[in-house]
C-alpha cells in the first residue's frame, strides 16, 4: 500500500466525510507528484489532525446552526400561542385552555404531555448547545468528549423540537376553531418539522467526524462559568425548578387563575428535575460519578 | 527553525504568502521556504490540515485547476483573511517589539 492508500485510509477511519477524502487524497498526490521525497508526515498523524480540526469546526458549527433553528421554530411556536390564544381570548402561558381542559379527554393528555416536555428538553438542549460552542468558540481543538456532548444537544435538541412541532397542528385540529390560525398552524407546523428533522444529517455527519484529542468534558458548572464549589450542577437544576414553580404561579396569578399557575408550576417544576435526572449525563450536565 | 517554535504563528505565516498570490499546498510550502530563506522547513503535510481549517473559518477560499491532467486546489485569501492577516502582523509588531526590547 503507498502513501496516498495508507492515507485515505486512516481518513475514513478518522471519520472524514468521502468529499473531502477525495479532495485532500488529491492535494496530497499533487503534492508527491511535485516533490515525490517529500516528508508529509505518518498518515495517522495527518488524518488525526484533520480531524481534530474540522471535527471542532464541525460540531461548533452544527450546534449554532441547531440553535438558530429552534430558535425560529420556538419564535413560531410563541407567536402561534400567543395569537392563538388572543384570537380566541385567552391568554399567552400555554395557549387558551387551562391544564383541567386537557384533562377531559384522555388522549389529549399523553399527546400533550409528549409534546410539552419535548418543547422544553428542545429549549434546554438547543440552549446549552449553543453555551457550550459559545464557551469553547476560541478552542482550535476540543476534546472527543466535548464534541460528542456538542453533537448530542445538538441532535437531541432538534429530534425534540421537531416532536414538539407536532403539538401545533394537531391543538388546533382537535380544538377545531375555524380561525386563521388553524390554516398557518397546519401548514407552519409540518414546515418547521421538515427544518428541524432535515438538519439532524449534519449532527450525524459531525459525530462521525470526532476529534481526537482526550480529555474530560465540562458540565454545566463550566458552561455557566461558575467557579464556586458551592455551585454544583445538581444545585443549579434544583434551584432552576423553583425559579420555573415561581414563575408559572406568577403567570397563573396574572391570567387569575392560581390553581392552574401552581399546577402548571409543579408540573414544569417537575419536569425539569426529571429531566436533569434522565438526561444529566448524557447531555453533559454533570458528569458521570460527580454530583 | 522547529515546528514547534511556528506554533500559533502558522495560520498568519499561510495568509502572508496566499495574500501575495492564489498558491496550492506545494506552493504554499515552497513559499513559505523561500520567503525565510530555507528556515521555515516545518512538517510538509501539516500545511493542509491548516489551509482546510483556514478555509473552514471563512479566512481563505480555494477552487480546483487543472495543471498537466491533475487536479489542484488553489486557495486565495479572502476579505475575512485580510483583515486577519493584518491583525495577525500586529500582533506579531507588538510580541517582536516586546520580546526585542526585554532581550536587547
Amino acid at each position: 500500500m503507498n502513501y496516498v492508500d495508507s492515507l485515505q485510509v486512516e481518513l475514513a477511519a478518522a471519520g472524514i466525510p468521502t468529499r473531502r477524502r477525495a479532495r485532500i487524497v488529491a492535494e496530497f498526490s499533487d503534492h508527491l507528484h511535485e516533490n515525490p521525497e517529500a516528508e508529509l508526515g505518518a498518515p495517522r498523524d495527518l488524518a488525526r489532525q484533520f480531524a481534530d480540526e474540522l471535527g471542532t469546526r464541525l460540531a461548533r458549527g452544527t450546534a449554532y446552526r441547531a440553535f438558530a433553528a429552534l430558535a425560529v421554530a420556538a419564535i413560531v411556536l410563541v407567536v402561534m400561542f400567543f395569537n392563538g390564544g388572543r384570537t380566541w381570548g385567552g391568554w399567552v402561558g400555554y395557549g387558551h385552555y387551562p391544564v383541567s381542559y386537557y384533562l377531559h379527554r384522555w388522549w389529549w393528555v399523553p399527546m400533550m404531555l409528549v409534546c410539552f416536555i419535548s418543547a422544553q428538553i428542545a429549549l434546554a438542549s438547543g440552549g446549552l448547545a449553543l453555551l457550550r460552542a459559545w464557551r469553547l468558540r476560541r478552542v482550535p481543538v476540543m476534546t472527543a468528549a466535548d464534541a460528542a456532548i456538542l453533537n448530542r444537544r445538538a441532535g437531541v435538541g432538534l429530534v425534540c423540537g421537531a416532536t414538539a412541532m407536532i403539538a401545533l397542528p394537531l391543538t388546533h385540529f382537535v380544538v377545531d376553531f375555524s380561525s386563521r390560525w388553524n390554516t398557518v398552524a397546519i401548514t407552519v407546523g409540518p414546515a418547521l418539522i421538515v427544518l428541524l428533522l432535515a438538519m439532524v444529517p449534519d449532527v450525524v455527519r459531525a459525530a462521525r467526524l470526532r476529534p481526537t484529542r482526550e480529555g474530560p468534558a465540562g458540565d454545566l458548572t463550566a458552561d455557566l462559568g461558575l467557579e464556586d464549589p458551592r455551585a454544583t450542577p445538581r444545585r443549579i437544576a434544583v434551584v432552576l425548578s423553583v425559579a420555573i414553580v415561581l414563575v408559572m404561579v406568577a403567570v397563573g396569578v396574572y391570567s387569575d387563575d392560581l390553581y392552574d399557575g401552581i399546577l402548571r408550576g409543579l408540573f414544569d417544576g417537575a419536569a425539569c428535575l426529571v429531566g436533569f435526572a434522565v438526561l444529566g449525563q448524557y447531555l453533559g450536565l454533570q458528569r458521570s460519578g460527580v454530583d | 527553525m522547529k515546528a514547534e517554535e511556528l506554533k500559533g504563528h502558522l495560520d498568519g505565516l499561510i495568509l502572508a504568502v496566499v495574500s501575495r498570490e492564489p498558491l496550492h499546498g506545494y506552493a504554499v510550502i515552497e513559499s513559505l521556504k523561500a520567503c525565510s530563506g530555507g528556515e521555515l522547513a516545518l512538517p510538509e503535510g501539516t500545511v493542509y490540515p491548516a489551509l482546510h481549517r483556514l478555509e473552514a473559518d471563512g479566512l481563505l477560499s480555494s477552487k480546483w485547476s487543472v495543471v498537466g491532467g491533475r487536479r489542484r486546489r488553489v486557495y486565495s485569501i479572502t476579505k475575512r483573511g485580510t483583515k486577519e492577516l493584518g491583525v495577525s502582523r500586529e500582533r506579531w509588531r507588538v510580541f517582536a517589539t516586546t520580546i526585542e526590547a526585554v532581550l536587547a
